[in-house]
C-alpha cells in the first residue's frame, strides 16, 4: 500500500503548491519533488489536478431509525457513495431510541459501523432526552469513547424537545466537558401548531411539509439557541442551515462574537424547494427534510455567499435518505414522512459549482469548508484535513474540469429520487484514496465495508474552545459589597397567601409548585462582622469587581 | 379680548420669533380656517365667522416678511396682549417692542368672565383693520382689567392686577383657550378652542361663544391633546401588598405631569378569572381615579374557560389587549404553544396581543445560579436578566406573531437589541409596536451597583434598565424615528420597606419603578429638547399612536372638534428638577431623583375641567371615566385582515399515491420498536396522527388525472404564503 502522486497541485486550506506526495501505511510520509521512494510502487500522475485532503461530511444519518425504518443507505452503502463523491470520512449522529440509553445507542451504532462503513467515520451523540443520569453518561461518552459533540433538539415536539431551561443545563455540561453543542434549530412548538392547522384545512401532501416550517420559526431558534449558549458560555454549532434567516442570525452572532458554528447541507446549498408543490407525490417526498429546503431561490446564493465569507464554516450532507415506499407511509399526512435527504456523495461537487466555479470562493477556501474546518471544530486536525507529513492519507485527486450531471440514474445511493437530479457541475474527483488505498480510479469503486476506523475525538477543540476558555476567566461576577439593610421590611402577609397570596399563585396548573421566594437561606450576609463598623467610610480598597456595563461587556464585542 | 398673539401689526413683524409670527408661520397664504379643512369632525366649520383676511390675498403677502431675528425663548409675553390697548398705539410702535428682549415669566393666565359679554365676538384673528377688532373688544366692562393686564402683556410685567390671581372656580365646565398653538400629530397652528360638557366643540379663531366663560390665555404656548400612558400598574396587590400608588394618587401623579389618561394592567392570580380580576379594577378605579382609564387585562394562565372570558371581555367590556408574560417561570410564563393560541384566538378577535419578553427558563437558571455565587443584592437582578434574554424573547415572540397573523405590541423595551428587533420586524412588514418606558428613556441601569441598597432596589424593574448608559439615548431615537411608537411608564411603585422583603435575595424584590409623572417630560428633555424629535412627533409617541393602537382614536390623541377635552398647555422653557420630595408618588425613591427636565405642563385640563394651574393640582377622586376600548382598531388590523384574505393555503391537487409503501406493521418491534420515536414517555398516544383527516378524496379526479386543466392553477406557489408577511 505504497502509493506515489506525482505531478499535482496540494492544495490546503492556507495554501496551495506543486509537490509530490509519498504516502506508506495510510499515512502522508513525504512532500516535496524528487522524493527518494522504493522501488515499484504504484504512481499515480496528478498533472494538471488537484490533491486536496478528503472532504469530511460533518452530518450523516445512515442508521437513523424513523418509525422503526432505518434509511436506505446505511453505513456501508452510504460511505460508499461518500468516497464516491470525495468525501473519505463521515461523522454520523447516534439517535438514541426511546428507552435506549446514550452508551447502548452508542455501542449499536459502533458495531454498525465497524462492520459496514468503507471510510474512517466519528460519531456524534444526539441527546433527545433529559434526565439525571444524563450527564453521567455524556462524561462516559466524553472521556472513554471519544465522543466530543452532543446535539440537542428544539423541535419533534414530545419526542425529543428540549426546553430553554433544559438546554441550559446541557449547555453548562457540555461547556465543562468541552464539547461542542449541536442543535437542530426549529422550534417545535410553532411547528407542532402550524402541522395541526394544515392539516385542519386539509393539506395533507408534502408542501404541507414547508408550510408548517417557515423560515421565521427556524431562525428564531437559531437565534434563540444563541442566546442561551451565550449566556451558558457554551460554544454552538447550528445543523443543517438551510435558510437566510437562520444564516443571518448565525453571522451576526458571529459578528457579536460568540463561538457559534453554522453548517448548511447539500440540500440548502443546490436543491430546489418548489419541488415541495410537485404534482409528483414521490418526487415532492423525496425533498422532505427539516428544517426544509428554502423555496426562495435565492436562498442557495446567499448561503454559499456566506459559506464563502466565513460567517459559515462547515458543510454536511445531513444524509439520510428513505425509498419512496418508506417515504410513502406519509402519503396521506405530510407529518408521517420520514424526514431527509441524500447529499454526501453530492456535496463536494455542489460546493465547487456553486462557489468555486462561480468565483466566490478560491479552491483554499474550498478545502477549508469542506474538510480542514470540520476537522479543527471536531478535534482530529491535523490527522484529517490536511494535506502534510504524518497525516491520514485521505486524499482527493480533484478534477476541476471535469462536469457530470447528477442523476439518479447513476448515484451511488439507494434512493429513487436525486433531490440534485439534473443538476450539472463541474468539479469531480477522479481519484479518491481513503487510508493510503484507491478507493476510485476512472470511476470504479474499489471498496471493502468494515475498512472504516472509529477515530476518536479528544474534547476542548483548540479551534473553538481557546476563546471559550479566556472568557470562563474572565466572567467571573462579584457581588456588591454593602452593609446590612436595616430599615424597615414590608411583612408579607402570612394569612394573605391562601387568599391570594404567594403560594397560591405559584402553583400553576400543571407545573411543580415552587415557592416564589427561593433559596433564601442562601443569602451571601452574614450576621458576623460589617455591622459595627456600617457607618464608617467603606475602605477605598474594597473596589467593585463587577463594574456598571459589567460581564456584558467581555463576551459581546460590539 | 383679542387673542394675544395678534397684539402686533404689520409693522412689527420682522421682530417677532418666528414661532409667534403669524399662524401657518412660514407660508406666504393667508391662513385659513382650522379646524376646516385640517379637522375630520363635523361641524367644526360653522363656528366660524367671516374673515375677512383671509380674502386679502394680495395685502398679506405685501407685507414684510417675517424674520427670525429674535432667539427663540419665553413665549410668553407678546402674545399677552389683550384689548385694544395695542391697538391704539400702533404705529408709533419701537418702544413697544420690549417682548423679544425681555423674556415674559409665566405664560398662561386665565381669567373667569364677568359675565356681560354676550356672545363676543372673540378677536379677530389677524385683523389689519383694526377698526373691526375695536368693535368687538371695546364691549369690556372693566376697562381697567383689560389695561392692566395688557400692560403686563406687552411687558410691563406689573403683576399688580388684584383679579388675575384670584381666578374664581367657576363651576362652567365651558372652557375658552386662547391664542394657543394647537399641535397634533401631523401638524401645529394657532387657533382658540372652546369646551364644553368635556368635550371640543369648536376650534378656529373668532369664535362665537356664549358668555361666563373661563378664558385661558394661552399666550402661544402649546396646546397639546393630553397624554396617554398606557402602562401603569396602581394598586397591583403582590404577594400580600399593594403598590403605594393607588388609583388616586396614581392619576393625580399623571395628572402633574401632563397625562390625561392611563390604561392600567389588570394582573389576574393564575387561579382566578380574568373578568372577576377586571370588575376588581374597575372597582377601585372607578372609586378613585381622577382621569379617565382603560384596562389592559394580563393572561397569567390558559385554558378555554380563559378563552371564553377573553371573549367576553372583548365584547362586553371594552377591553380590546391583552398581556402574556414569557417570564415569572412557573409563575405567570405560558409556553411558545400557549403563545401561539392566545395570538391566534387574539388575532380573530381583533385584540391586540401584549408581551412581556424576556426568556423566563432562562432566567430562572441565571438567578439560581447567581444566588449560588452568593449575589443576593439588586446587582443579581441585573446580570440575572442580560439584554439578550429580552432580545431573545421579543425575537420569539415577533416570529409567533408573524405566524399568527397577529398585531404584537411590546411592552417594556428596555434594551437596545429588543429596540433594535422591533425596528427590523418592523421594516420586514410584520406588524409590530414597541413601548419604551419612561425608566427606559430617562435613565440607565448602573445604580443596580449603588452601595445604597434601598437606592438600587428603587430601580428593579424587568425587563431591568439596561447598565449601557448609552441605552436611553438610543431608545429615544428610535423613539424619534418611529420605530417604536409610543411611551408608557410601566408605573409600579413599591415603598423601601416593601422593596425590603427582598434585601437578603434579590428575586424576592418586588419590581417595578414610577415614571408616570414623570414621562411627558422625560421625553421633551431626552427627545424635544435635544432636536430629536419635533413637538408633533412628541404628540404622537405620548398620546395619538396610543389613541390609535388601542381604538380611542379621536376621542384622545387629538385636538379637535368633537374630541374629549383632555388638553395639556405645555412650557417647552419650564425647567423642573425631579425629586421624592416634591413628587406626587408616594414611594421614597424616585428613579430620576435630581433629573433637570426641561418641558412641563402649565395648565392640564381634563375632562373639561382645570386639574393643574400654578402648580397646583384640583383633582377630584373617583371623576375618571373607563373609557371601552373596541376590537379591530382600524391602525393596527387594517394591515392584518387585508393579509388574512391573502394568506389562504391550499393544497397541490396531485392523484392518489399508489406506488408501494413501506409496512409498517411487519418491521420487527424488538431491535427498534416501530413508533417508537414518535410516541414519547409523556404522550403514549399513537405516532400516527390525523390519518382520516387526508384532504384527498376518492372521487374524482383520479381519471383525468393527466389533463389538469390550465385554469386550475396552484393558488400557493412556491414561497407562500410567508412571502405575504416577510416583505423583505
Amino acid at each position: 500500500d505504497r502509493l506515489l502522486i506525482k505531478g499535482g497541485k496540494i492544495v490546503n486550506d492556507d495554501q496551495s503548491f506543486h509537490a509530490d506526495l509519498y504516502v506508506e501505511d495510510g499515512l502522508i510520509k513525504q512532500i516535496g519533488e524528487n522524493l527518494i521512494v522504493p522501488g515499484g510502487i504504484k504512481t499515480i500522475d496528478a498533472h494538471g489536478l488537484m490533491v486536496l485532503p478528503g472532504g469530511v461530511d460533518v452530518h450523516t444519518r445512515l442508521h437513523m431509525p424513523v418509525l422503526g425504518m432505518t434509511p436506505a443507505d446505511d453505513f456501508c452503502q452510504g460511505t460508499k457513495a461518500a468516497l464516491a463523491g470525495g468525501t473519505t470520512m463521515i461523522l454520523d449522529h447516534v439517535f438514541p431510541d426511546t428507552g435506549v440509553s446514550l452508551l447502548a445507542a452508542y455501542e449499536q451504532w459502533r458495531e454498525r459501523a465497524d462492520s459496514a462503513a468503507c471510510c474512517d467515520y466519528s460519531l456524534h451523540m444526539d441527546v433527545p432526552r433529559w434526565h439525571e443520569s444524563t450527564k453521567e453518561e455524556l462524561e462516559a461518552l466524553v472521556k472513554d469513547k471519544g465522543v466530543n459533540s452532543f446535539l440537542v433538539f428544539m423541535t419533534y415536539k414530545d419526542r425529543c424537545q428540549c426546553t430553554d431551561g433544559q438546554m441550559y443545563e446541557i449547555f453548562s455540561i457540555i461547556r465543562d466537558l468541552g464539547a461542542v453543542a449541536q442543535v437542530h434549530a426549529e422550534n417545535g412548538d410553532i411547528v407542532e401548531e402550524e402541522q395541526k392547522r394544515l392539516l385542519e384545512r386539509g393539506i395533507t401532501g408534502p408542501e404541507g411539509h414547508v408550510l408548517s416550517h417557515p423560515e421565521e420559526v427556524e431562525a428564531e431558534a437559531v437565534y434563540r439557541a444563541v442566546t442561551i449558549a451565550k449566556q451558558a458560555n457554551c460554544p454552538l454549532y447550528v445543523t443543517k442551515v438551510m435558510s437566510r434567516g437562520a444564516a443571518d442570525v448565525v453571522a451576526q452572532a458571529k459578528r457579536r462574537g460568540l463561538v457559534v458554528f453554522g453548517e448548511p447541507i447539500t440540500a440548502s446549498l443546490g436543491a430546489d424547494g418548489s419541488h415541495y408543490w410537485s404534482k409528483n407525490w414521490a418526487k415532492a417526498a423525496a425533498f422532505v427534510t427539516s428544517p426544509p429546503i428554502n423555496p426562495d431561490p435565492t436562498t442557495a446564493d446567499h448561503l454559499t455567499s456566506l459559506l464563502s465569507s466565513g460567517d459559515l464554516q462547515v458543510t454536511g450532507s445531513a444524509h439520510c435518505t428513505f425509498t419512496t415506499a418508506q417515504k410513502a407511509v406519509g402519503k396521506d399526512n405530510f407529518t408521517l414522512i420520514p424526514e431527509g435527504t441524500n447529499g454526501v456523495e453530492e456535496r463536494m461537487s455542489v460546493v465547487w459549482e456553486k462557489c468555486v466555479a462561480s468565483g466566490k470562493m478560491d479552491e483554499n477556501e474550498f478545502v477549508a469548508v469542506t474538510s480542514t474546518n470540520a476537522a479543527k471544530i471536531f478535534n482530529f486536525y491535523p490527522r484529517k484535513g490536511r494535506v502534510a507529513v504524518g497525516s491520514d492519507a485521505d486524499l482527493v485527486i480533484w478534477n476541476p474540469r471535469a462536469t457530470k450531471i447528477i442523476s439518479a440514474k447513476n448515484h451511488s445511493s439507494n434512493v429513487e429520487y436525486n433531490v440534485f437530479e439534473g443538476f450539472e457541475c463541474r468539479g469531480a474527483p477522479s481519484v479518491v484514496i481513503s487510508q493510503g488505498r484507491v478507493v476510485l480510479e476512472d470511476g470504479n469503486l474499489f471498496v471493502t465495508p468494515g475498512a472504516g476506523r472509529f477515530i476518536p475525538r479528544k474534547t476542548f477543540p483548540d479551534f473553538v474552545y481557546k476563546r471559550i476558555k479566556a472568557r470562563n476567566r474572565l466572567a467571573e461576577i462579584h457581588g456588591v459589597p454593602r452593609g446590612l439593610y436595616d430599615g424597615p421590611v414590608h411583612e408579607v402577609m402570612v394569612p394573605a397567601k391562601p387568599g391570594g397570596g404567594t403560594q397560591a399563585r405559584a402553583s400553576c396548573p400543571g407545573k411543580i409548585s415552587v415557592p416564589p421566594v427561593r433559596n433564601l437561606h442562601q443569602s451571601g450576609f452574614s450576621l458576623s462582622g460589617s455591622q459595627a463598623d456600617d457607618h464608617i467610610a467603606r475602605r477605598t480598597a474594597q473596589k467593585i469587581m463587577a463594574p456598571p456595563g459589567g460581564r456584558s461587556n467581555i463576551t459581546s464585542l460590539s | 379680548m383679542a387673542s394675544g398673539r395678534r397684539g402686533w401689526d404689520s409693522s412689527h413683524e420682522d421682530d417677532l420669533p418666528v414661532y409667534l409670527a403669524r399662524p401657518g408661520t412660514t407660508d406666504q397664504v393667508p391662513r385659513q380656517k382650522y379646524g376646516g379643512m385640517f379637522c375630520n369632525v363635523e361641524g367644526a366649520f360653522e363656528s366660524k365667522t367671516l374673515d375677512f383676511d383671509a380674502l386679502s390675498v394680495g395685502q398679506r403677502g405685501a407685507k414684510t416678511p417675517r424674520s427670525t431675528q429674535s432667539s427663540g425663548r419665553g413665549s410668553g409675553t407678546r402674545p399677552g396682549v389683550e384689548g385694544d390697548t395695542p391697538r391704539r398705539v400702533q404705529g408709533r410702535e419701537e418702544s413697544r417692542e420690549p417682548a423679544p428682549t425681555s423674556p415674559a415669566p409665566a405664560g398662561v393666565e386665565i381669567r373667569s368672565a364677568t359675565g356681560k359679554e354676550v356672545l363676543q365676538n372673540l378677536g379677530p384673528k389677524d385683523k389689519w383693520d383694526w377698526g373691526v377688532k375695536l368693535v368687538a373688544a371695546i364691549i369690556r366692562p372693566s376697562g381697567k382689567l383689560a389695561f392692566l393686564s395688557s400692560m403686563w402683556g406687552t411687558g410691563f410685567r406689573t403683576r399688580t392686577c388684584p383679579c388675575k390671581k384670584n381666578i374664581p372656580r367657576i363651576t362652567s365646565d365651558r372652557l375658552l383657550i386662547k391664542g394657543g398653538r394647537i399641535v397634533n400629530d401631523d401638524q401645529s397652528f394657532y387657533a382658540d378652542i372652546y369646551m364644553e360638557d368635556g368635550l371640543i366643540k369648536q376650534i378656529g379663531d373668532n369664535l362665537i361663544v356664549p358668555g361666563g366663560v373661563k378664558t385661558i390665555e394661552a399666550n402661544g404656548k402649546m396646546v397639546i391633546p393630553g397624554g396617554i400612558d398606557v402602562h401603569t400598574h396602581f394598586q397591583m396587590p403582590y404577594k400580600g401588598m399593594t403598590t403605594v400608588d393607588d388609583f388616586f394618587q396614581g392619576t393625580k401623579a399623571a395628572l402633574a405631569g401632563g397625562t390625561t389618561m392611563i390604561i392600567d394592567h389588570v394582573v389576574p392570580e393564575p387561579e382566578s378569572g380574568l373578568t372577576e380580576a377586571y370588575e376588581k379594577w374597575r372597582e377601585w378605579a372607578d372609586g378613585k381615579s381622577c382621569c379617565d382609564y382603560a384596562l389592559h387585562v394580563d393572561i397569567t394562565h390558559w385554558n378555554d374557560s380563559v378563552k371564553q372570558e377573553v371573549q367576553n371581555l372583548i365584547k362586553d367590556k371594552g377591553v380590546n389587549s391583552f398581556m402574556v408574560y414569557m417570564a415569572y417561570k412557573d409563575l405567570y410564563q405560558v409556553s411558545n404553544t400557549e403563545l401561539y393560541e392566545i395570538f391566534t384566538c387574539l388575532g380573530e378577535l381583533g385584540a391586540i396581543a401584549q408581551v412581556h419578553a424576556e426568556n423566563g427558563d432562562i432566567i430562572a437558571q441565571e438567578q439560581a445560579r447567581m444566588l449560588e455565587m452568593g449575589i443576593t443584592g439588586p446587582e443579581g437582578h441585573v446580570l440575572s436578566r442580560p439584554e439578550e434574554l429580552e432580545a431573545e424573547a421579543v425575537f420569539r415572540a415577533i416570529t409567533i406573531a408573524s405566524q399568527t397573523n397577529c398585531p404584537l405590541y411590546i411592552t417594556k423595551v428596555m434594551s437596545k437589541s429588543a429596540a433594535d428587533l422591533i425596528s427590523q420586524a418592523r421594516k420586514k412588514g410584520n406588524v409590530v409596536f414597541g413601548e419604551p418606558i419612561t425608566a427606559s428613556l430617562g435613565i440607565d441601569g448602573t445604580h443596580y451597583w449603588s452601595k445604597n441598597w434601598a437606592k438600587a432596589a428603587a430601580f428593579v424593574t424587568s425587563p431591568p434598565l439596561s447598565p449601557d448608559p448609552t441605552t436611553p439615548d438610543y431608545i429615544n431615537s428610535l423613539l424619534a424615528s418611529g420605530d417604536l411608537q409610543l411611551s408608557g411608564s410601566a408605573h409600579c411603585t413599591f415603598s423601601t420597606a416593601q422593596k425590603a422583603i427582598g434585601k437578603d435575595n434579590f428575586t424576592a424584590i418586588p419590581e417595578g419603578t414610577n415614571g408616570v409623572e414623570e414621562r411627558m417630560s422625560v421625553i421633551w428633555d431626552k427627545a424635544v429638547a435635544t432636536g430629536k424629535m419635533d413637538e408633533n412627533q412628541f404628540v404622537a409617541v405620548t398620546s395619538t399612536n396610543a389613541a390609535k393602537i388601542f381604538n380611542l382614536y379621536p376621542r384622545k390623541g387629538r385636538i379637535s372638534v368633537g374630541s374629549d377635552s383632555d388638553l395639556v398647555i405645555w412650557d417647552p422653557d419650564a425647567v423642573k428638577i425631579v425629586s421624592a420630595k416634591n413628587h406626587q408618588s408616594a414611594a421614597e425613591y424616585n428613579i430620576f431623583e435630581g433629573m433637570e427636565l426641561r418641558g412641563a405642563p402649565l395648565v392640564v385640563i381634563c375632562q373639561g375641567k382645570i386639574m393643574l394651574e400654578d402648580g397646583n393640582l384640583h383633582v377630584t377622586q373617583g371623576a375618571g371615566r373607563f373609557i371601552p376600548c373596541s376590537p379591530f382598531s382600524d391602525y393596527v388590523y387594517k394591515r392584518i385582515k387585508a393579509r388574512r384574505k391573502m394568506a389562504d393555503l391550499h393544497a397541490v391537487p396531485r392523484g392518489m399515491y399508489d406506488g408501494p409503501v413501506f409496512d409498517l406493521t411487519t418491521t420487527p418491534k424488538g431491535g427498534t420498536p416501530a413508533g417508537s420515536t414518535r410516541g414519547s414517555p409523556t404522550r403514549p398516544n399513537p405516532p400516527v396522527r390525523n390519518l382520516h383527516q387526508s384532504g384527498f378524496s376518492l372521487s374524482g379526479t383520479q381519471v383525468d388525472e393527466g389533463v389538469r386543466s390550465a385554469s386550475k392553477r396552484i393558488v400557493a406557489p412556491p414561497g407562500g404564503r410567508s412571502n405575504i408577511t416577510s416583505l423583505s
